[in-house]
């Protein structure tokens, strides 16, 4: 594969690489094959990374890399077709979800700009399987795509300025779940149970890693406050 | 040790940051003047990334328990030690009971202070850098700023005589600031905006934070309408749909969706970090050859500089 002109260096220490379509299956294959190479070799002149909606950034000590030998690592692991990766389908990630009007603030609302009822955008919202198409943002933060045409609706016009955590929400033909207590402008829908990332001294971890596929089932209160309590360190 | 006597929330503990962790959405923290502290290390000879205190805005005092060569550098004001006026920016010497007051700030907007040996603090993610977006660093590892009454550990090594940093290093933080940009291809400013982005001056804005610096400037520029979030480095400057320029600085989020012109060098980022609302800056493109060559020369200079 000839990178030529989808890379390119934005800062002293940081590349930037244009992978194509953001959510084309092909896309997410290679951030998936830069994301195991990086794990597996662990390269000494990379200090860090990050992938969103296309783009693959990687952050490195320039006096440890010659541009030539990065771009044509790049090169030889993006068009190695020896290692065929595949996405872990099998692996369905659910997230329960409890719908109910004390949860979900802009069902309602949603509902009159979309005329779907809320029980149909409810099963609309469950009723497929995401892809995670990007993580970051914050911690623990998954974009998940797409959710159906019907419940398709641009950002709200004023962002709220506080969303709590767990939180599930849609805006354009995405899905997400706040990780903690933020800022947002998503339309919330329901919120689950629990937490969605866990940090130890050394590491984070998400429940939505990029490329996975992720289901929402709906939940009762009931069921909510229960795995609520069971979650709960304290 | 240190005590506190008096803080408020932005004095924070910093490292040179959090990496490794960008692609989880965490944030890089560390020094908003990272060249500020790299000195403040430098003239003590510790290790580059020792844990040192940031102090934005002034307004703190401390009492050092034991003898310790300490440095201050970076944003300068109405400073003591023991009630006698700091002399400059350099490796200062503390008693046991000494008392430092950073008072207010005449220049600048982030104080470090470092002492022999670094502070002792546990990283968490492999840094120290105290990141109150991502609850993270600091002395809790969970964001908190320094309070009064916090207690930082130090060894004191063997002490020594009292040494400035030579003047011609460093910057009245007042005087009107030419940021170095490297320009980024992919957003597709016309070259008009591009034109008057390079042309005109700006003043800082209100809008400061640990995030981002707001720029204001006479005309606005024109950008695409916003898009797909992307790995934003640091430094970057996004145009949002008001025209009016926000330069990223250490805890910016992991993506964005505004479109970014371009990159500011680090040195310039640094400089950028110590003025505060009202002061002018304008922009200069510079290619990246000639910034990575300022950037290894930091490097050399000071063992590691990011």
């Amino acid at each position: 594969m000839n990178l030529g002109e989808s890379i390119q260096w934005i800062s002293e220490d940081t590349i930037e690489l244009c992978l194509g379509e953001p959510v084309a299956q092909e896309t997410l294959i290679c951030v998936e094959k830069i994301s195991q190479w990086i794990h597996v070799t662990r390269p000494e002149w990379l200090i860090d990374y990050c992938y969103g909606f296309g783009v693959f950034s990687l952050v490195v000590r320039p006096e440890r890399i010659e541009t030539t030998t990065l771009i044509a690592e790049l090169s030889d692991i993006l068009s190695d077709q020896a290692s065929e990766i595949a996405l872990g389908d099998s692996q369905v990630i659910e997230i329960p979800v409890c719908y109910a009007p004390e949860f979900g603030l802009d069902l309602q609302s949603i509902s009159e700009a979309t005329n779907v009822s809320v029980d149909a955008i409810i099963d609309l919202h469950c009723g497929r399987d995401y892809r995670v198409l990007a993580t970051g943002f914050v911690p623990g933060f998954a974009y998940l795509g797409e959710t159906d045409h019907a419940i398709h609706l641009p950002r709200r016009d004023t962002p709220r300025t506080r969303i709590p955590a767990g939180s599930v929400a849609i805006a354009e033909n995405q899905t997400v779940v706040y990780p903690r207590e933020t800022p947002g402008g998503w339309h919330i829908i329901g919120r689950m149970p629990g937490s969605i990332v866990s940090l130890s001294k050394d590491a984070i971890n998400a429940k939505l890693q990029m490329g996975r596929l992720v289901r929402f089932k709906s939940i009762s209160m009931d069921e909510f406050l229960t795995i609520e309590a069971a979650d709960d360190p304290g | 040790m240190i005590r506190v006597k008096q803080a408020n929330p932005m004095h924070t503990i910093q490292d040179l940051g959090r990496y490794g962790f960008a692609s989880q959405g965490v944030a890089q923290a560390g020094p908003m003047d990272s060249l500020s502290a790299c000195w403040a290390n430098s003239i003590l000879k510790n290790a580059v990334n020792s844990p040192l205190i940031e102090i934005g805005g002034g307004g703190f005092v401390v009492e050092f328990t034991t003898p310790v060569n300490f440095s201050i550098t970076g944003a300068w004001g109405d400073f003591t030690l023991d009630g006698k006026p700091l002399i400059g920016p350099g490796r200062h010497l503390a008693h046991a009971g000494s008392v430092l007051k950073i008072g207010r700030l005449s220049s600048g907007l982030f104080t470090y202070l470092a002492v022999d040996g670094g502070l002792h603090v546990e990283p968490i993610l492999g840094s120290v850098a105290t990141c109150r977006r991502d609850s993270l660093g600091g002395l809790t590892a969970t964001g908190l700023p320094l309070s009064s009454g916090d207690e930082l550990k130090y060894e004191a090594d063997q002490l020594r005589p009292l040494k400035l940093i030579p003047r011609r290093y460093l910057d009245s933080y007042v005087t009107p600031l030419v940021c170095d940009v490297i320009l980024r291809n992919s957003d597709n400013f016309s070259s008009i905006a591009t034109d008057l982005f390079f042309n005109q001056s700006y003043t800082v804005a209100k809008e400061q934070s640990r995030m981002g610096y707001r720029l204001d400037g006479q005309s606005s520029i024109q950008s695409n309408r916003p898009r797909y979030s992307v790995p934003i480095p640091l430094g970057g400057i996004q145009i949002p749909p008001s025209g009016q320029p926000i330069v990223l600085m250490r805890d910016h989020q992991s993506l964005g969706g505004y479109p970014m012109i371009g990159t500011l060098t680090r040195r310039s980022l640094s400089l950028l970090a110590q003025r505060s609302p009202g002061k002018v800056v304008s922009f200069r493109p510079i290619q990246r050859d000639e910034a990575v060559a300022e950037f290894y020369k930091y490097q050399q200079f000071f063992g590691d500089f990011r």
